[in-house]
């Protein structure tokens, strides 16, 4: 089980399923991506997905804060999804970096309940990187 | 001076909130330990050796008077009065409890300073040359190039958990005076044909266990595009940079494996995705920032004072001569005010020596300040008329030494005093050395002398890029200091020729008083086979595949079975022989193959070298030369070789690019034995056998249960065949054969090793002790790797090995 957490606050991980970027071609509108995947791999495709969930093995590997900016500057529109023990300190930088949710295992949620999300749900002020973008 | 913006001061004092909420998360168990971790470095608090260390950046070096009296507020306040400036232009106050931390970080917001990104890995504070706005040979003043920095990397959502922390340096000058060349990205203002002012980007340098010059990815950079490009270079590092080893995680690594051009591919790439991001807002706060720059207003008066000053007084005429920089408006100087009174600790201000500078920068220095990556204080503005009020205003406060750029001008880094990561102290060798040539009245003749001394191989005292760097370091326990560059590790002495062996049909052993044939139970009249090369003995000295084992004994007329069932059938047919048939056979058994003796010529290896020695002194023998072995050991196998008439030694080592590569202070096995072990004998030694078909150890039943049932003849993997000739011995017998064949011991079993491997991983044992006891003492590690299972290094428990 696992735990959505969003500028809202928590909620459950609705049923879906999810195909790795191998599968890609089986995919019915959710995509998989681990933190190791070159997301140029999608280029062309961004179209149909919908929803791209990306794999957060640790909370101190940020390559998918990376894979996520691209995926941004590729065009992509949909959902974007980090999974994995991020942390309520990451919030911030998931959203600035595109994310729109972070799925959460359910000893995290319990350990880092959701106020402690939503002190960062703020995470449009205090941005240097707004300022410097435009 | 730059002075925060609402949007500034509103961040800074936002941050401090979260650290205090994350400090408060961590008591109430929100955040585990190693959440909080990179948290609290990210905020510049580390856990030192004695106590809380607390970093503060000072961006780009430059301080304001009053920024300054702060500081010498917080060092009166919260620490012990002093404060300690490092080589990457930060201060860092060494006593701070953690209950005052956050008091401090709201002093320090009060003036405009921060501790954020000081730590982490995340990029860091951006360093630049400390001369800048005041240089005559500046191009342009670089400090709103690293304000603008500050601010993109400040809080950056994509880069605050990069595979290692990041460092970035600009100078806008062609005389490089903040080392970018060793940092991760370094800046350097030029020209281009046009005359514009651009940056020469260079990516991947850096000092640390592997100093590596940084390549040029971009020759000339227009100012607009830096931080699309810099951003570029984080964002193929994030992707690609190594995080399966801390100490291989660095930029420059990344460069070195995937190379300058690819790397630079990969990046203009990247670039030409993120500039349309950029569309103006970052110049447009540049043009803000370089307006804060804007320089002083520059006294005109008389400068006869100074003339007359450096005529009169020659303390005055040493001092001037040392610590004066030519200032682009020749009325004026750029002076530096030595942190390194001899015999003080390089680096160190107290609260009155900082608020005293504070005065002198407010009365004669246009309020301008400046930390400098050799550890001083530097007034960039002052009118050359002041010059000797000021000194003698220096000159009470002992902040006069006429030292800079000279051998006493030590930078030196925290060292064992302070720091947890150190492995010897740098700062007593610093004064020393400093006092000393004080005594000599050396220096000035000596003239311009860097001398850097780091107190571990992280080089934070920058000893690779110096005259002359001292590396301190722990080598078996002991603290010792060298110059990395000029002290390499001893090579083997020559070795004298082996007395040629006489031809077996007139002597069937090697002249020496030691009686050829083993005393055995059950010794069996010895045949010698061939005659044998007269050569003398042979040490290949370098890389593992270039050794050449002899053309096999016994050609193969047919391929060989499979490993496993060749082990099986050898077992079954040499089941109930002893070591010398076993030997024997191994050495002329077709089934086996090529074949080659492994030895470390260590505390009892003498019984196998000489039970193969009296079948055959022309078996290849194979010694792994880690480069760390004791003299003795060097010089027992020369004496050994001599001794049995062994003709074929040859010495396996790492191949010298892999060790430039992977260790090259020789300091590896300081951070990771397992790594050291590996690099150094498990990589060579499989290479090595890679020519044979088997191989002899002296692997014994009695050395463990998980070696009780070890055979004569063993599978590696599908690889090759290891013999165990000595599989039943017991360590009496090895002592009785060593004592009746009169063998000579390795000399530092006297000294009660028991077991002997390479120098600064090996320690006698008390007596009681397990004889492996002494290996990697200290440590959890029990077994080098060599033993192999399947092909592949295993470790074995201790007792067993």
């Amino acid at each position: 089980m696992s735990v959505i957490v969003t500028d809202a606050g928590f909620a459950p991980a609705p049923d879906q399923i999810f195909v790795p970027l191998a599968d890609l071609a089986n995919h019915q509108g959710a995509v998989d991506l681990a933190h190791t995947d070159d997301p140029e791999v999608l280029r062309g495709h961004l179209g149909n997905v919908a929803l791209i969930r990306i794999a957060f093995p640790a909370f101190n590997d940020g390559r998918a804060f990376t894979i996520a900016r691209r995926l941004r500057m590729m065009g992509y529109t949909g959902q974007l999804r980090a999974a994995g023990p991020v942390i309520a300190d990451q919030y911030a930088m998931l959203r600035r970096t595109g994310f729109d949710a972070v799925e959460i295992p359910d000893d995290l949620a319990l350990r880092q309940p959701a106020a402690q999300w939503q002190a960062r749900a703020d995470w449009r002020a205090h941005d240097y990187q707004s300022r410097l973008r435009a | 001076m730059y002075s925060y913006s609402d949007f500034d001061a509103g961040f800074v004092r936002a941050r401090v909130q979260q650290f205090s909420g994350q400090v408060a998360r961590r008591l109430d168990g929100s955040l585990t330990e190693d959440e909080f971790r990179p948290l609290r470095l990210m905020n510049g608090l580390y856990l030192q050796l004695h106590a809380y260390m607390l970093r503060v950046a000072i961006p780009y070096g430059t301080l304001s008077p009053d920024q300054m009296r702060q500081l010498a507020l917080i060092a009166e306040t919260w620490d012990k009065g002093y404060g300690h400036f490092t080589t990457r232009q930060n201060i860092q106050f060494n006593w701070p409890k953690l209950q005052d931390v956050p008091a401090i970080l709201a002093a320090l917001a009060d003036v405009e300073m921060h501790a954020i990104q000081t730590s982490g890995n995340c990029v860091r504070n951006v360093t630049a040359d400390h001369f800048a706005g005041a240089a005559a040979d500046e191009i342009e003043d670089p400090r709103p190039y690293a304000e603008l920095l500050r601010q993109w990397s400040t809080d950056h959502p994509e880069f605050q958990f990069l595979p290692r922390k990041f460092k970035i340096a600009i100078t806008g000058a062609p005389n490089d005076r903040a080392v970018t060349r060793a940092h991760d990205i370094g800046l350097r203002m030029h020209r281009n044909a046009a005359g514009e002012a651009g940056f020469e980007v260079m990516v991947g340098g850096g000092l640390g266990r592997t100093p590596m010059i940084a390549h040029t990815t971009r020759e000339f950079l227009p100012v607009a595009d830096l931080l699309p490009y810099v951003e570029a270079v984080l964002s193929v590092y994030n992707t690609l940079g190594r995080r399966d080893n801390k100490y291989k995680a660095r930029i420059k690594i990344t460069v070195h494996e995937t190379g300058p051009v690819e790397m630079t591919r990969l990046i203009e790439a990247r670039f030409a995705e993120l500039r349309p991001l950029f569309g103006g807002a970052d110049q447009a706060l540049l043009a803000d920032i370089r307006s804060a720059f804007a320089p002083p207003a520059f006294r005109i008066g008389p400068i006869d004072a100074y003339h007359a000053f450096y005529t009169a007084d020659p303390t005055f005429r040493s001092w001037a001569d040392t610590n004066l920089a030519e200032h682009r408006n020749p009325d004026y100087a750029i002076l530096t005010v030595s942190l390194k009174a001899h015999g003080e600790t390089p680096g160190d201000a107290s609260a009155a020596q900082m608020r005293l500078l504070a005065d002198l920068a407010e009365k004669y220095g246009h309020s301008d300040l400046r930390i400098s990556h050799e550890q001083n204080v530097i007034l960039p503005h002052v009118h050359k008329s002041d010059l000797p009020t000021l000194h003698a205003a220096l000159m009470q406060a002992r902040l006069a030494t006429a030292n800079i750029g000279l051998i006493s001008d030590i930078i030196a880094c925290p060292g064992m005093d302070y720091c947890a990561l150190a492995t010897a102290r740098s700062i007593p060798v610093a004064q020393d050395i400093a006092l000393r040539f004080e005594e000599l009245k050396l220096e000035h003749e000596i003239g311009p002398l860097k001398l850097k001394i780091s107190g571990c191989i992280n080089a934070c005292g920058h000893h690779h890029v110096g005259h002359i760097g001292i590396l301190g370091l722990d080598r078996a326990g002991v603290k010792t200091t060298r110059s990395p560059w000029a002290v390499m590790p001893p090579k083997p002495p020559p070795l004298v020729n082996a007395p040629a062996p006489v031809s077996p049909t007139t002597r069937s052993c090697p002249p020496s008083s030691v009686s050829c044939a083993p005393i055995l139970p059950c010794a069996r009249p010895l045949q010698r086979r061939s005659s044998m090369p007269t050569a003398a003995l042979v040490w290949h000295p370098s890389k593992p595949h270039s050794i050449r084992p002899k053309a096999a004994k016994m050609p193969l007329e047919q391929p060989l079975a499979p490993v496993a069932e060749r082990v099986a059938e050898l077992n079954a047919r040499y089941r109930h022989h002893g070591a010398t048939a076993v030997l024997e056979r191994a050495m002329t058994d077709p089934q086996v193959g090529r074949i080659a003796l492994v030895s470390s010529f260590g505390a009892e290896s003498v019984v196998l070298l000489h039970l193969v020695s009296v079948i055959d002194r022309s078996i290849p023998v194979l010694v792994i030369d880690t480069e760390m072995l004791f003299a003795e050991t060097i010089a027992y196998q020369a004496e050994v070789a001599a001794r049995l008439g062994l003709t074929n030694v040859q010495r396996v080592m790492a191949r010298r690019e892999r060790l430039n590569f992977e260790d090259p202070d020789g300091t590896l096995h300081q951070f990771s034995t397992d790594a050291c072990c590996a690099l150094r004998k498990t990589e060579p030694l499989e290479a090595a056998l890679g020519q044979y078909d088997a191989w002899i150890t002296g692997r014994k039943r009695y050395q463990g249960s998980a070696r009780a049932a070890v055979d004569f003849f063993e599978a590696e993997g599908d690889l090759r065949i290891k013999v165990n000739p000595l599989a039943h011995w017991g360590r009496e017998d090895l002592e009785d054969y060593m004592v009746n064949n009169r063998l000579p011991r390795h000399p530092l079993v006297a000294k009660g090793y028991a077991s002997i491997g390479c120098a600064p991983c090996t320690t006698p044992v008390k007596p009681g002790e397990d004889p492996r006891a002494g290996r990697w003492r200290g440590t959890e590690k029990v077994e080098c790797g060599i033993h192999f299972i399947n092909g592949r290094a295993v470790r074995v428990p201790k007792e067993t090995a």
